[in-house]
């Protein structure tokens, strides 16, 4: 049963591959540019430490790019600065590599240092990746692995325990410098490889990511002896790696350059071919332009073959329009030419390179001539006849049209030959609203536009002719004129939805108008005369004032005290407080006033007995 | 407790001694004034400190924000959480006098470091000032009669039904404040007219300011008193006294009345208050009238004195009818016209006819509020007849002004209780006065009856009973033999007996309820509470946004104001009719129709009341039609109150119901999800035990609204009114669609909720050999 | 016409004969008053009434001042004796004085 589906995958795969080409993308200079840049940041950045030398210096070295000496200089300062024999294997393996590699001057390891990763090779409690960085830092200061069995041993004990992938990897790179006592690693080859994840039957991948990948990637093709992957899953690593050419940071970068360099150099190496440029050519420039590389950009070493368009067939209806055609070597190595001297269309060419094929969806434009073209008015009724001005395609209307809502806006054109897109657009500054032609049987487009239904407001328009097609050459945009819409309805003000509402106003009462200050003036006088009457009147009366006494002047100051009170009331007081006041006032009034009328009636009766 | 006036009156009146006489007057009105203030705190003792029914919510909010904020602040506080979006201006639409009173207490009581709260002040204020108007009512019967007969007045007004009614702890009421106003304004201006001091008068004119400062019902005062000025004059009764107490009375009255925001210039305008200057006028008149006769010495002057009276009433009358015809002054209003026209109402203002307190009055109603006294104060008044004078003009009008407007209005029962207790004790101060003489023989008989009455009245005849041995052995036999009178005397005692267990039951039975609380008996005599409206309340004041606006029948505003904290559309202060018509109208249209005006009200929430789970009798399905007059009297077109009957014109909910009942709003509201519930095995399912039928619309569902809340007993019902964005939008077939789009059908279901993600890529996983080898 | 001036200047005469000097003191008062209050009717009469309470107020403090020394003259009046039997002129005036007192307390109130 597990045979039955495995061969089935491997059914599937392969016939799947057989029409699916190889790889198309490559890493470009405009990749090398930016990766460039990021590993010269972690050389010459503020944030430099150990193993970030290491991945800058080892990434320039796979782009071929120099260190400046002054840069190299520099870290070796810091190199010299910070290593500290430090107790990770990783970390010496990392100085020691950036060391020769930078090209310091002196001897960056110690015997210390020597002595502990010898001692780090016999202990059985050293893990894999302290083994391999042990024995590949020993390598890069020219040492030889001490006991290279004893190694042998503790690491396929170590990967009895622990038989991930990372440990897999790294058991394969330190087996590589074992010799013959490195043996143990081919037998797991096969394993590795089935541990593959394929996705989309397009990549296939390590579980664990980029580093993952590179890891077993570099140590499977590292070892000798073997050829562990098929031409197609190197094609399909390639692929992989070739989606992660976004890696940011420097370590990704070198990982991933390893791991192409690793790819490119074996027996293996994935050829890519694609277009140079734009999948597109013109009918005045036919030559299509096609690089054929390997996934680095440069010529493949052994020219897998004869660079030949297998095919090239019309997207839309299938029908083979080229076949078995050669291509001529262009102005570099990699690239090639094949002249398409086709109609504009779309279409697929198959390109193969020996036994690499890839499928290529090629674009061939042409010009579009407007063959004739008419816009004008007419009524909704057909009463009057359409009348509709000839124009030619750069040339404006010289009089804009005057629409009203019984009209019909109309515009008629023939094209040489039939776009995707063909629109009439009317626009003023605010507002603007499309219309789509339709294409009657004889190729003829039209457009009507109900005045009426279609505008609301009066308003005048820019007309503008829109034509635009994938594979035309000269898409179009011309501005016929003006049309003025006149409805009778004027636009209002649009108003924000949004936004504060306005504030209502509380709206006081107007206040009454007074009379004037004369007026009010003269009656206050008029009012205050009667006082003037009242008192000559007592006079003339006689008023008897002989009553009057001491005892009763507390009684007057209190009332007068409580009239002074009530003025104070009228111009500033509230009830509350007056209350408060009024209240010892009266009382004192009230018990004076008591006593002297007491007094007075005490004294009337003892008169009247008298 | 009956025996126990009857004693007292007749000792009091016998006694010599000024001393004990005062101490038996003072303690008797002091228990009066505890029986009457305990009697009212059934409500408190049965439920709890709480305020009670509709518009006490409201006047406690306005004294709660009044001793926050500070009375200026109060009378310039614009509620905006009423009657949304208009708002309401509450220090000009309110009598303020009784947020004055308790807040005023409220500060007393905090100088004195007395620490209570607001809400208590509010729930024992009316009991504390039943006490004061059995006071006040005393010395007005003892102007009116005699210290005996007001001594029967007081406590009779302690305990008579129809005070109490109005008067219970938790009832803060304006009423509960405005009858001992009303009171002691009488009792000072007969002080007045007895003895024509300027003094009595202000002071009489004080007391009025304080009516009108608490109660609408002030427009009674300012209409009787000149009312007993005219007929006093007609009499040829006219004193320089009478003028003295009725010019100083009207004219400080006069400012007074003004003070008060909501009354402003009201007294010089509207035609209620134009008697009482007509009068003066005419007092004026006859008094120089009466200067000139005394100047010029001429003999037949009364009678000219009398028709230039008349002339004079006769063009002030004139006068006055012309300034209405010209506008100056404001014609009567329609509640005023309700009082002379029973139907007027009904026909004219809705909004008045709906509450049941403006019904006419039933005489088993006067019975029940009333009971002996019913019968006994005509008695009264015949005394009061047969001696008249000056003071008792007055009560002789009183009375049969109070009897013809309670017969109007239930509400007004109020104001003729208190003649009642006045004249009642005149009768049987005179009956006793009559028959109780020889107490060799009532005493025995006495004492035999006081084994009847409970523990409580005992503690009365104590101190009544050892005074009394004293003086009245004495007392000559006058000619009526002593078997009839103690067979009187029995029959008036048994009477007051009755009286005052009838009082007792029903002050415990029928006005002790606070009405947001309600209890209910079993089978078996338990009492449950069911507090489903303070359930709501509180779920709406703490699940609902602040500003959140609520929609309900008028009735609970005020309670949805004072509990919930929440803005809403219209409330007991009915002012503004077109308001209330337009909820009206939401509740009676159908749902989508209410939706308008709800989403042009912004209402957020709608709480209605529903009584069909455990029959509560006044549910809004009971009180529907009237909003459906409401809203028909001012949108005639939408609403017509014949589509809500059957065509038999009955009112039915059952599936005989007329379909614009068992479609509008407030139906389905109320009946939401009812056909569901099976209240238990006898009855089916949606069966209504207020209406006593099962629903006719069952099955239906909202759209436009959701069920917000629902309390325990269903009793309040509350919905969310749903955003337009928010209810199920119909589906259009694929045909219909202006729109179309292409052949998309969504793989989700409601069982595939998950989400997916397109273009997944499709992964192979790597085998291990290795693990299968190990 | 020459009958009605008789009458009033028999009037006239009688009243300065028959009118005790305290009575007289208080009508010229009463005079005053009235005048005062003509003058205010008038005012509003010919210029209008508008800030309503405080024309109100004027007013009836005026006429207020007037009933209320009415009143005291009636129970000053030696005549009026049997009428107000409890009452002596000195608690008359103190009466007077008391209204004044609250009629003014409301009329500053009401003045605005």
């Amino acid at each position: 049963m597990f045979w039955y589906t495995f061969l089935g995958y491997f059914l599937f795969t392969y016939l799947t591959y057989g029409v699916q080409a190889s790889v198309e993308g490559y890493i470009s200079p405009s990749d090398n540019k930016k990766f460039l840049s990021v590993l010269i940041k972690s050389l010459s950045g503020d944030n430099v430490d150990l193993s970030g030398i290491y991945n800058g210096v080892i990434g320039l070295k796979l782009l071929n790019e120099q260190i400046g000496s002054e840069i190299a200089k520099k870290n070796c300062e810091y190199i010299q600065k910070s290593f500290k024999d430090d107790e990770d294997p990783e970390i010496i393996f990392h100085v020691f590599t950036a060391w020769s590699k930078l090209g310091c001057s002196g001897k960056i390891h110690k015997e210390d240092t020597l002595k502990f990763l010898r001692n780090v090779l016999t202990k059985e409690k050293s893990s894999l990746s302290d083994l391999r960085f042990s024995v590949e830092a020993l390598k890069a200061v020219g040492e030889n692995a001490p006991n290279p069995a004893k190694i042998s041993q503790l690491l396929q004990s170590k990967l009895k325990e622990d038989d991930s992938l990372q440990s897999l990897g790294h058991a394969l790179h330190a087996s590589v410098h074992l010799g013959s006592h490195g043996k143990f690693a081919l037998d797991r080859v096969e394993d590795i490889v089935v541990q593959l994840d394929e996705v989309n039957g397009k990549l296939l991948q390590w579980e664990g990511g980029l580093s993952t990948t590179s890891l077993l990637l570099t140590g499977l093709l590292n070892l000798e002896g073997i050829k562990p992957l098929t031409q197609i899953q190197a094609d399909k690593i390639a692929n992989y790696l070739l989606t992660r050419k976004t890696v940011q940071t420097s370590k990704g970068i070198v990982v991933l350059l390893e791991a192409i360099k690793a790819l490119t150099s074996s027996s293996v190496s994935p050829v890519s071919i694609g277009v140079i440029g734009k999948p597109s050519v013109s009918i005045e420039k036919p030559e299509l332009k096609v690089r054929v590389s390997d996934l680095l950009g440069s010529p493949l070493k052994p020219v897998p073959g004869p660079v030949v368009a297998v095919s090239a067939t019309r997207v839309v209806d299938d029908v083979v329009v080229l076949s078995k055609k050669p291509l001529s070597a262009g102005s570099g190595p990699t690239e090639f030419t094949l002249p398409l001297l086709l109609d504009p269309d779309h279409y697929q060419i198959v390109l193969s390179a020996g036994s690499h094929t890839v499928n290529l969806h090629v674009r061939v434009l042409g010009p579009v001539n407007i063959k004739s073209f008419e816009i004008g008015l007419a009524d909704v009724d057909g009463t009057s006849g359409t009348q509709l001005t000839k124009l030619d395609f750069p040339n404006k209307l010289t009089k804009g049209l005057q629409a009203d809502s019984s009209h019909l806006l109309i515009s008629k054109f023939s094209l040489s030959r039939s776009v995707h897109q063909t629109f009439l657009r009317l626009h003023s500054p605010k507002k603007e609203i499309i219309f789509i032609a339709e294409v009657d049987s004889n190729k003829l487009y039209k457009i009507e536009v109900n005045i009426n239904s279609e505008f609301t407001y009066s308003g005048v328009f820019d007309m503008e002719l829109i034509l635009g097609d994938p594979v035309m050459s000269n898409p179009i945009k011309w501005n016929l004129g003006k049309i003025d819409i006149n409805l009778g309805k004027t636009e209002p003000e649009l108003k924000s939805t949004k936004g504060p509402k306005p504030e209502i106003k509380h709206l006081f009462r107007q206040a009454e108008k007074r009379p004037s200050t004369t007026v009010s003036l003269l009656f206050s006088i008029l009012t205050a005369a009667p006082l003037l009457l009242l008192l000559i009147l007592w006079l003339k009366i006689g008023l008897n004032f002989s009553n009057f006494s001491v005892i009763s002047l507390p009684f007057h100051l209190g009332f007068g005290s409580i009239l002074c009170l009530f003025l104070c009331f009228w111009l500033k007081l509230d009830m509350f407080t007056t209350c408060a006041w009024l209240i010892p006032l009266g009382i004192f009034t009230f018990l004076s006033g008591h006593k002297v009328l007491s007094k007075i009636a005490n004294s009337k009766k003892s008169e009247k007995k008298d | 407790m009956s025996q126990t006036y009857t004693k007292k009156s007749s000792i009091s009146k016998l006694n010599s001694k000024a001393g004990i006489s005062s101490l038996l007057i003072f303690v008797i009105l002091l228990l009066a004034w505890i029986a009457g203030f305990s009697s009212r705190l059934f409500a408190v003792i049965r439920f709890e400190s709480i305020i009670h029914e509709f518009d006490p919510w409201f006047n406690y909010r306005a004294t709660a924000y009044m001793v926050k904020h500070g009375f200026y602040n109060f009378l310039n506080w614009f509620d905006e959480r009423a009657w949304y979006p208009l708002g309401r201006i509450v220090g000009g639409t309110v009598y303020p006098g009784l947020m004055i009173t308790s807040g005023s207490i409220h500060y007393l009581l905090h100088l004195l470091h007395i620490n209570v709260h607001i809400r208590d002040i509010c729930v024992f204020l009316a009991p504390v000032f039943s006490g004061l108007t059995s006071i006040s009512t005393y010395y007005l019967t003892k102007e009116l009669w005699s210290k005996g007969a007001g001594l029967f007045a007081a406590c009779f007004i302690a305990i008579v039904p129809g005070y109490i009614s109005r008067s219970v702890a938790g009832s803060y009421d304006n009423e509960g404040i405005a009858i001992f106003a009303l009171q002691f304004t009488y009792f000072l201006w007969i002080k007045s007219v007895k003895t024509g001091s300027v003094f009595w008068a202000v002071a009489s004119a004080l007391s009025y300011f304080y009516m009108v400062s608490a109660w609408g019902g002030y427009v009674f005062i300012i209409n009787l008193i000149p009312l007993h000025v005219f007929v006093l004059l007609l009499m040829g009764r006219f004193s320089n006294r009478l003028f003295t107490s009725y010019t100083t009375f009207y004219i400080l009255g006069l400012i007074m009345s003004m003070q008060i925001p909501f009354v402003g210039f009201q007294p010089i305008r509207t035609s209620e208050h134009m008697a009482a200057s007509g009068v003066f006028a005419l007092m004026f008149a006859v008094a120089t009238l009466k200067y000139l006769q005394s100047m010029m010495s001429k003999s037949e002057f009364k009678s000219l004195v009398i028709y230039g009276g008349l002339i004079a009433a006769g063009i002030v009358f004139g006068t006055v009818v012309l300034l209405t015809y010209a506008g100056f002054i404001a014609p009567w209003s329609g509640r005023f016209y309700s009082l002379w026209d029973t139907g007027y109402a009904k026909i004219h203002i809705p909004i008045i006819a709906s509450v049941s307190e403006h019904q006419p009055t039933t005489w088993f109603a006067f019975f029940f509020d009333l009971h002996v006294l019913v019968a006994t104060f005509p008695a009264g008044l015949w005394y009061c007849i047969k001696n008249i004078n000056d003071e008792r003009v007055f009560v002789v009008l009183y009375a049969l002004s109070a009897v013809y407007f309670a017969g109007v209005m239930v509400r007004l029962m109020l104001t003729l209780t208190p003649v009642v207790c006045i004249l009642s004790g005149i009768a049987f101060s005179g009956l006793l006065e009559l028959f109780l003489r020889d107490d060799e023989i009532a005493k025995p008989e006495e004492s035999g009856d006081e084994e009847h009455t409970t523990p409580k009245n005992r503690k009365y005849d104590k101190v009544g009973r050892v005074p009394k041995m004293k003086h009245e052995l004495n007392k000559e036999p006058d000619g009526i033999g002593p078997n009839i009178r103690t067979i009187i005397s029995v029959v008036i005692l048994l009477l007051l007996m009755l009286f005052a267990v009838h009082c007792t039951w029903v002050t415990s039975n029928a006005y002790s309820s606070p009405s947001i609380v309600l209890a209910s008996y079993s089978g078996d005599g338990t009492r449950q509470i069911l507090d489903d409206f303070r359930e709501a309340y509180f779920w709406l004041s703490q699940n609902t946004a602040d500003e959140a606006r609520v929609m309900s029948w008028w009735d609970y505003g005020y309670q949805i104001a004072g509990m919930a904290n929440r803005t809403t559309l219209v409330d007991n202060n009915t002012w503004n009719n077109s308001h209330i018509a337009l909820v009206g109208k939401a509740m009676s249209s159908n749902e989508s129709a209410a939706y308008t005006i709800m989403t042009a009200l912004d209402v957020d929430y709608v709480l209605v009341i529903f009584g069909g789970v455990i029959g509560y009798s006044g549910d809004d399905i009971n009180k529907f039609l009237w909003m459906v007059r409401i809203a028909e009297g001012e949108h005639p077109k939408d609403i017509k109150e014949s589509n809500y009957f059957t065509e038999q014109g009955e009112f039915r909910i059952d599936g005989e119901g007329s379909p614009t009942l068992l479609n509008c709003l407030m139906y389905k509201l109320s009946y939401y999800r009812f056909g569901e519930l099976k209240l238990d095995y006898r009855t089916p399912a949606g069966y209504d035990r207020t209406r006593n039928a099962v629903i006719g619309n069952k099955d239906f569902q909202l759209t436009y609204l959701e069920e917000a809340y629902t309390t325990e007993h269903w009793l309040v019902r509350i919905y969310r009114v749903k955003k337009p964005d928010e209810f199920n939008r119909p589906r259009i077939p694929v045909a219909n669609r202006l729109v179309k789009s292409p052949n998309f059908v969504s793989k989700k279901s409601t069982k595939r909720k998950r989400g997916t993600l397109k273009n997944k890529p499709v992964i192979v996983k790597g085998k291990r050999l290795s693990s299968k080898q190990s | 016409m020459a009958n009605i001036g008789s009458v009033v200047s028999k009037f006239y005469s009688e009243y300065s004969i028959k009118t005790p000097k305290k009575m007289k003191i208080i009508d010229a008062y009463l005079l005053y008053i009235l005048l005062t209050g003509i003058v205010q009717f008038v005012y509003c009469l010919l210029v209008g009434t508008f800030p309503f309470n405080s024309f109100l107020s004027g007013f009836i403090s005026t006429v207020g001042s007037f009933v209320l020394a009415v009143c005291l003259r009636l129970q000053v009046n030696p005549e009026n004796k049997n009428q107000f039997q409890d009452i002596s002129p000195e608690r008359g005036y103190a009466d007077f004085i008391f209204a004044h007192v609250v009629l003014h307390l409301v009329v500053m109130n009401f003045i605005g």
